[in-house]
């Protein structure tokens, strides 16, 4: 590519000759979506009442919950001075969009605590009552030594739950809208600045949030040897595919519209998409991550005489590259908008490493936090099976 | 009554929630720094901090100190703006056995390398007579001022009837380094 014009020195800015961004960043709005994507699930049973999903839904809060947990690890790997995280809240600044972040995932945080909280206290409560000893102790002091449960009391926290879940659909459209609000206001950057950028985020995080949720539920079920309920993967289905044209359509509405009005850096994105970001654009987040997904999705979510388990197939493969989808999308965003010269003459490389803080490895042990969590949760609550009558105070 | 009875672990939680806020907004005095938001989300006393730190990077004031020649010969033109640190690198090496030598004559002072064509280059200390050198600044792109002094090197050349237009060294064979006018 010798004495090509995008290909010759000198282009760099000191400021972008190394993307400062890594792969943690983006990790971080990845994980963040699932939040808020699992969180919707929930609240399509808690609030729109869509009795399909009743299998899922505690199921959704709790993943929303451990995946929202999670969500700052990345950042905290990626600062070199994590120590200094909550200064960012403790000195916020007006004009930091990340301070603001700060406490928009604090209220989120609690929200989700809060929530889970009262959607188990009949089972934390019944076994404060019934264990003793050590486990005993926890769920006393997860009860706040409020032993009893009267039917006064579960009318209140149905109410309060009614209420969360619906407090609870902005307050996740902020946190994730705001995620895109990061980049969408970074103005010295074409490729990420556009006010499209949080509608954007917030599409794919929904669609990556369902598709979290129907892969730990069909794992779960075969894991104890359950079978899936037929109208719940429907419904699921059908909100993938949904969710999952919109997050499409955004990101290519967004892409036509820098295509088309092939302003001064257009020359350098269509470079970009063409060469650096040929497989993780073109191949993984167009081809196998939108299209198949969207072709295979109708199958399972609309076919009624699909055998069981080829239902399930198609919706969890659906689901894998779905995952893949959005993980490449928050790549070529996060990635991709650093790789081109703010000069827009030129590109530079992004090394990928395998060890370190910020290497692929501690980028997989980030990802496998939230499940890790999950399982820990299901140990203390009675996340699964589904079914279990915890208004009634018995567990089994 | 029988609400307050049934309601009694929310405003438990509820109290919980307010410790905690409250436990925040103490702790909150507590970290932050004293001179903090005077002047703008920051530590006032950083300035001075900072500004007391020695400078990692010799100004050209340093150059000066022992090229004096240098130093005439670009006093007075556009060029006395322009960093010695743009066409000869960072130099801090170079500073620091060049005060040696000054004190003790048998320290040699290594002599400058050749560029290696990298604007971010490690090299400490080089000369090179390389046109992209000049055109790192002068070559004529997207969105310049309109005053600044620019040119479209082909046609500059051209114009001003180059002998060798394709070298790298082509510049200097009408420009100087220091005083640059031609
Ligand atoms: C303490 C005195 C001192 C300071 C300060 C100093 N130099 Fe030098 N420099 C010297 C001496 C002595 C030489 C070698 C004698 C010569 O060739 O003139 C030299 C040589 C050079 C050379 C030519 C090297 C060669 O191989 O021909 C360059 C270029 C140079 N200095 C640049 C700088 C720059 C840029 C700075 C400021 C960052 C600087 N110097 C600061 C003393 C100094
Ligand atoms: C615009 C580019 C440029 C700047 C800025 C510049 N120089 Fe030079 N300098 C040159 C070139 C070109 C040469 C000749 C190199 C050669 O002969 O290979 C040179 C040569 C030198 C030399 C060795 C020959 C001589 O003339 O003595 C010294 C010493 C030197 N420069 C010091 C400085 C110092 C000190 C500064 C800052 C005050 C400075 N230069 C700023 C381009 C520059
Ligand atoms: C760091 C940027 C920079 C570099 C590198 C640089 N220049 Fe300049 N040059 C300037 C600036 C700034 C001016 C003043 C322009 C103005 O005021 O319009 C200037 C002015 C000039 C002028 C007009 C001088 C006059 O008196 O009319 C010439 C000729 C020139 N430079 C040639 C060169 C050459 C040859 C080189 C390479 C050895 C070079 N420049 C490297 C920034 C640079
Ligand atoms: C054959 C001689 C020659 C060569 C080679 C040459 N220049 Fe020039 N350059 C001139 C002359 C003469 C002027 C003054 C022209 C004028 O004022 O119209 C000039 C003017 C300039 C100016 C100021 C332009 C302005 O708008 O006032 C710059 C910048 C410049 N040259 C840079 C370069 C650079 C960079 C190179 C190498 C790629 C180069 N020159 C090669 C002769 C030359």
């Amino acid at each position: 590519m010798d004495g090509h014009p995008l290909h010759t020195a000198p282009f760099i800015f000191p400021n972008d000759a190394h993307p400062a961004w890594s792969i943690m960043i983006v990790l971080y709005p990845y994980i963040t979506g699932m939040v808020a994507g699992a969180f919707v699930v929930s609240s399509m049973y808690h609030v729109f009442h869509r009795e399909a999903l009743k299998p899922v839904a505690k199921l959704a809060v709790v993943t929303s919950l451990c995946f929202c947990a999670c969500a700052t690890l990345p950042l905290l790997l990626h600062l070199h001075q994590p120590q200094r995280a909550l200064n960012v809240m403790v000195t916020p600044s007006p004009s930091s969009a990340m301070a603001g972040f700060g406490f928009i995932y604090s209220g989120y945080m609690l929200l989700l605590l809060v929530d889970v909280w009262l959607m188990f206290r009949p089972a934390i409560v019944a076994r404060a009552r019934s264990l003793t000893g050590r486990w005993g102790q926890l769920y006393r002091v997860l009860a706040l030594g409020v032993l009893d449960i009267s039917p006064g009391a579960a009318a209140i926290d149905q109410r309060l739950i009614s209420a969360l879940s619906v407090l609870g659909i902005p307050v996740a459209c902020v946190l994730h809208g705001y995620v895109g609000f990061l980049f969408g206001a970074i103005k010295a950057n074409p490729w990420w600045s556009t006010s499209l950028m949080p509608v954007i985020f917030l599409s794919s995080a929904i669609v990556s949030g369902i598709a979290v949720v129907i892969l730990v539920y069909l794992f779960l079920c075969r894991w104890s040897g359950i079978e899936a309920e037929p109208e719940c993967m429907r419904a699921l289905s059908r909100l993938l595919w949904m969710f999952l044209i919109l997050a499409v359509a955004f990101e290519g509405v967004e892409l036509l519209h820098i295509a088309y009005e092939q302003e001064a850096e257009w020359h350098v994105i269509r470079e970009l998409l063409g060469s650096k970001l040929r497989f993780s654009y073109g191949i993984v987040q167009i081809l196998i991550g939108s299209l198949i997904p969207l072709l295979i999705l109708p199958l399972p979510a609309f076919s009624h005489r699909l055998a069981a388990r080829c239902r399930d197939s198609w919706s969890g493969v659906a689901a894998v590259l779905v995952l893949f989808q959005v993980l490449a999308m928050r790549w070529n965003v996060v990635v991709g908008g650093q790789l081109f010269s703010k000069s827009f003459r030129g590109f530079v490389d992004y090394p990928l490493t395998w060890w370190g803080r910020e290497g692929l490895i501690a980028a997989a042990v980030v990802l496998a936090m939230p499940l890790v969590l999950l399982f820990g949760a299901m140990k203390i609550l009675p996340v699964w099976p589904p079914g279990i009558d915890d208004h009634e105070g018995t567990i089994q | 009554m029988s609400t307050l009875r049934d309601s009694r672990h929310l405003w438990l939680l509820a109290g919980l929630l307010g410790a905690a806020a409250l436990g925040m907004m103490l702790l909150r005095t507590v970290l932050m720094p004293a001179t903090y938001g005077i002047q703008g989300p920051y530590r006032a006393e950083a300035l001075a901090e900072i500004a007391a730190q020695p400078s990692l990077f010799p100004a050209d004031a340093t150059c000066h100190q022992c090229h004096e020649k240098v130093r005439h010969e670009r006093d007075g033109t556009l060029h006395e703006a322009v960093r010695c640190a743009h066409c000869h690198g960072l130099a801090v090496d170079h500073v620091a056995k060049a005060r040696l030598a000054a004190a003790d004559p048998s320290v040699p002072i290594p002599p400058a390398a050749e560029w290696d064509g990298n604007f971010l280059t490690r090299i400490d200390l080089y000369l090179t007579k390389d046109r992209s050198t000049c055109l790192s600044c002068h070559e004529q792109v997207v969105g310049m001022p309109a005053d600044f002094k620019k040119i479209d090197p082909a046609v500059h050349l051209e114009e001003q009837g180059a002998s060798e237009p394709t070298s790298r060294e082509t510049c200097f064979e009408c420009h100087g380094g220091h005083d640059t006018a031609p």
